[in-house]
């Protein structure tokens, strides 16, 4: 009789990796709902532990072929203590050349000194002719991090559709941004053909599109500081996507 | 083979031509906009005092200027220059030229290349010039380290490299001990305190020493250790740093007020600045000190600070008011006194009626006071501008709105603050559902004339209360502002205006209400109306056409392609041949060829700025078939209903949506099939050679939009190949996408 769960769990554990795409979450530290909190002042009290975890933008690194400087987050975020917390790096390319990535790797560091991060995040719309270089910035960083630290990207809609470099990264989620995709928007697909993209998405609260493809976790991004009504509609919006 | 090797040189040409560095995602074009939301639509005009229709999302210095030109005390020179670069920011420059930040620092870099350049001892470590607090759920950083530190930094290493050599031990001291000091700025590693020079050292090295502990103390966050150390350093005589001393040690207990919350050594503070600005032999710090007071008043006595900024923004000068107005934004947003406590109603009551800049300013906001509509009203009362309606009508009461009513007819049209009474008059009345007032206020505004974006925003009001059709299509036209287009997410000046700037044309509004609302008899009507522009009537009678198209309405299909075709002859061949057509089938590929000629023909009108159809052209690049995913019919079931609509036609329309739905969707897959299905009846029909190109390499760039495609686009390149071989369409279609 004891044994009947289990056995009950054993068999729906495949449906449900099926159903979140046939593999185990790449970040199973972490809630199914994640807020990104860009630099604006943000007050996200209202978010309980456990229930959503917050990407923050936890620094931005500017660079060109010579120099690399960056900066960190200068508006005060906060947070309930016990609040899953990632930090996200955003980088900025002038577009005229790259720099060594070992400067870059050294600005980034400089984010996951912040206590208490379960992973890192990259953030970083690189350009055709630039993503050889950020394939091996991100080989770097992961040797730079330490082990137990994820490190994810978020990933423009067209590298998970089109693109077959972005499998190759040494990451551990990328998650496509189902926003601000320009003229083009089109039809997104059921499910990512990178498989490197399918245990996320990402959106944004003024731009939710009517279905979403399959994914075990969600982020959103809202434009300005959060609010509860914004956080309320996001999750209620989750769940309906999930059902 | 053949098509292999095609492949190649396919791929060997576009390897050469494409050029590198093409933004993945794209920065789309600049798009209209009709109403700025952040700047004035004309810039010159504004300055010239025609304040248009001011908005709470502006960018408060144009609140502020607008207050200063209605006021009689418009901008120089100086200070209107000054508030272009606020047009666009720093940051938003960088965006948009690839510049760098404005955090890239002549001081930073100087110290950069000096302690690189030294050899004498360890390399140069890394250095976090902010500091992170961290902590009971609050994560903030702030720029510990500054650039003049770095500066002063950088010009000692010089300084001491070239008197005491480059590997002389006291350099290397020296250079260690900085290296301890900058350490401290991010703190990442705990306080790194340099050692105290021993008692026999070189008194400049031991003088050194001593300014580098203190300067530790004070990044290392202990400021009241930091302004004991530097006020010893200004009474040491033989100090290279005698003469910071006094200054900085009040910097650092201003510090301890700023980030620990030290009142008393705020407090102090101000003592020890007052001592520097009174000292003859500080001189050299006047400036700096008197800027240390004004940071101290900003926080302790921000009410009092505001007065004195208010007459510094009131006083027309010949420099860029750029930090007064920082300031002053900073007090009037934050309304927080120097603990830290929110201002209560009583002393928010105080600004607004005392300090009539910061009242105006805080009543626009995008968060006015809970009495801001009293306030004004209060403030028109007492000066009797009118200028003063505008924030009393955008935070009324309906208590006041008969005084304000009549108190705003009364303003002359040629007054500066009109457009913006007259706007948020027709809004207001309309938020109260009182259509009639809303209607009559419109219509006399729209009788003047009115900025661009002023016109836009009233007609935005007045399409709501339209009456009939024909008032809907006045209501609909619209000229997007010129001189200033959304670009990547900014407003930006537009330079030059883009072509479609002087086009009138609809606006999102008019928009939806055509693509989700309007029954296809309405298309027909609009497309012959000629109160409408030929650009308008043309697109309307291009995508209602497509639009009959699917609905299978022959007759509206027929008569809104003889209007394009009239509209524009250069579409008379193709359009003739759906027209002439001697049977359905022949015009249903007539129809399909034209379809696959132009990707940019759907049933719903495009975007002011959109490439709409043109069936006359023909062009590769658009979207790969009519979708009904993401496209308007979405949005249906969120627009209130028109209320001069008739039942029977809004009945009609709700019963096409259904239709709309239910139509197979001209997708290329679609576009594909039809045509091969004409070609195995119509071999020699010329077009299809062309028309099979057409669908296989539009499906280049998206994989033509379903799975399915691929299937389709391989039959129609087979057929392409095996049935016309020596057509020039074939030689251009090197492949299929798969």
């Amino acid at each position: 009789m004891r044994l009947w769960p289990l056995i009950v769990c054993g068999a729906a554990a495949p449906l449900l990796l099926l159903r979140f795409g046939g593999s185990p979450d790449p970040l199973p530290s972490l809630p199914r709902i994640m807020l990104w909190a860009w630099e604006s002042p943000q007050d996200l009290r209202f978010v309980r532990p456990g229930q959503a975890g917050i990407a923050f933008l936890a620094r931005t690194v500017w660079f060109d072929d010579r120099r690399v400087r960056s900066r960190p987050r200068l508006a005060p975020l906060r947070f309930t203590p016990g609040t899953d917390m990632m930090a996200v790096v955003r980088l900025e390319s002038a577009g005229h050349g790259l720099p060594p990535r070992s400067d870059v790797v050294r600005e980034t560091m400089w984010a996951t000194k912040t206590p208490g991060i379960r992973a890192l995040q990259i953030d970083f719309d690189a350009r055709e002719s630039e993503r050889e270089w950020f394939a091996g910035y991100l080989r770097d960083l992961r040797r730079e991090l330490p082990k137990g630290l994820p490190l994810t990207i978020t990933a423009l809609e067209n590298w998970c559709e089109h693109d077959r470099w972005i499998g190759s990264l040494p990451v551990a989620d990328a998650t496509p941004m189902l926003f601000r995709m320009g003229p083009e928007d089109r039809r997104l697909p059921e499910r990512f053909p990178a498989s490197i993209c399918r245990s996320s998405v990402g959106v944004s609260t003024d731009e939710l599109p009517a279905r979403v493809p399959k994914a075990r976790r969600l982020y959103f991004f809202h434009d300005g500081p959060w609010t509860r009504e914004a956080y309320d509609a996001a999750v209620a919006q989750a769940w309906r996507w999930w059902r | 083979m053949r098509f292999w090797q095609a492949g190649l040189v396919v791929a060997a040409v576009l390897l050469i031509a494409t050029p590198e560095g093409l933004d993945s995602c794209g920065i789309g074009p600049p798009t209209a906009l009709f109403a700025p939301k952040t700047v004035p639509g004309d810039m010159a005009a504004f300055r010239a005092g025609k304040i248009g229709v001011l908005r709470r999302t502006f960018r408060q210095a144009y609140l502020i200027a607008a207050f200063r030109t209605v006021s009689r005390a418009p901008l120089t020179n100086a200070e209107a220059e000054a508030l272009d670069p606020l047009f666009v920011s720093r940051e938003d420059r960088y965006q948009r030229n690839g510049a760098f930040p404005s955090l890239f620092t002549s001081g930073r870099d100087a110290w950069d290349e000096q302690r690189r350049g030294w050899k004498g001892g360890a390399a140069a470590p890394a250095i976090e010039s902010y500091k992170q607090i961290n902590g009971n759920g609050l994560v903030y950083s702030f720029p510990n380290c500054l650039d003049p530190a770095f500066a002063v930094a950088a010009d000692t290493l010089k300084y001491l490299r070239s008197t005491w050599g480059e590997n002389d031990p006291r350099t290397v001291d020296w250079v260690h001990g900085q290296d301890q000091v900058f350490a401290n700025c991010s703190g990442t590693e705990g306080v790194a305190m340099p050692e105290p020079a021993p008692a026999r050292a070189d008194p400049l090295l031991a003088a050194h020493r001593r300014y580098q502990i203190a300067a530790a103390s004070f990044y290392a966050g202990q400021y009241r250790k930091a302004s004991l150390a530097f006020e010893q350093i200004a009474g040491d005589k033989d100090s290279p740093w005698q003469s910071l001393g006094h200054y900085l040690s009040a910097r650092a207990l201003l510090r301890a007020g700023l980030i620990d919350g030290d009142m008393d050594a705020f407090r102090e503070a101000k003592n020890r600045v007052l001592a520097v600005l009174n000292d003859p032999r500080d001189r050299e710090w006047r400036d700096d000190g008197l800027a240390l007071l004004r940071l101290w008043q900003l926080r302790v006595e921000p009410r009092a600070r505001l007065a004195e900024l208010t007459a510094e923004l009131m006083h027309p000068r010949d420099e860029a008011p750029a930090q007064s107005m920082t300031d002053f934004l900073y007090i009037v947003n934050n309304r927080r006194n120097g603990t830290g406590r929110a201002w209560l109603p009583d002393e928010i009551a105080d600004v607004e009626t005392t300090n009539e800049l910061a009242a105006w300013v805080m009543d626009l906001s995008e968060k006015p006071p809970v009495d801001a509509g009293d306030r004004a009203l209060e403030w028109w009362r007492k000066t009797g501008k009118p200028l003063w309606l505008i924030p009393a009508l955008m935070n009324a009461h309906e208590k006041n709105q008969t005084e304000l009513l009549a108190a705003a007819r009364k303003v002359p049209a040629t007054d500066p603050a009109w457009e913006s009474i007259a706007y948020y008059t027709v809004s207001g009345e309309l938020a109260r559902g009182h259509k009639d007032t809303a209607r009559i206020w419109a219509d006399r505004a729209l009788a003047q004339n009115l900025q661009i974006a002023t016109r836009n925003l009233i007609l935005e009001e007045r399409i709501k209360i339209a009456r009939d059709f024909s008032e809907f299509l006045r209501s609909a036209l619209r000229q997007p502002e010129p001189k200033v287009v959304l670009y990547d997410g900014f407003e930006n000046p537009a330079e030059p205006a883009p072509d479609w700037a002087w086009r009138r044309v609809f606006d999102e509004d008019a928009t939806q209400v055509f693509n989700t609302q309007l029954p296809l008899s309405l298309w027909v009507d609009a497309s012959g109306d000629k109160t409408l522009p030929p650009n308008l009537r043309l697109a309307i009678a291009q995508c209602g056409w497509a639009r009959a198209l699917l609905l299978g309405r022959a007759d509206e299909a027929r008569t809104l392609l003889q209007r394009v075709v009239e509209l524009n002859p250069a579409a008379e061949p193709v359009g003739r041949a759906v027209l002439n057509a001697q049977s359905p089938e022949a015009a249903r590929f007539a129809s399909v060829y034209i379809a696959l000629r132009d990707p940019y023909l759907e049933p719903w009108l495009p975007g002011a700025d959109d490439d709409g159809p043109d069936i006359a052209r023909a062009r590769y690049f658009g979207n790969p078939g009519w979708f009904h995913g993401g496209d308007p019919l979405q949005v249906q079931g969120n627009l209130a209903p028109l209320p001069f609509l008739p039942g029977p036609q809004q009945a009609a329309n709700e019963n096409e949506m259904k239709q709309l739905r239910a139509a197979e969707p001209w997708s290329l897959k679609y576009l594909l099939k039809q045509t091969m299905d004409w070609a195995r009846s119509h071999p020699e029909d010329p077009r299809v050679p062309e028309a099979l190109h057409r669908g296989v390499r539009r499906g280049y760039p998206y994989g033509g939009g379903s799975p399915a495609y691929g299937k389709t686009a391989k039959a129609a390149f087979e057929m392409l190949y095996q049935k016309y071989p020596k057509s020039p369409w074939t030689a251009k279609t090197p492949y299929w996408y798969n």
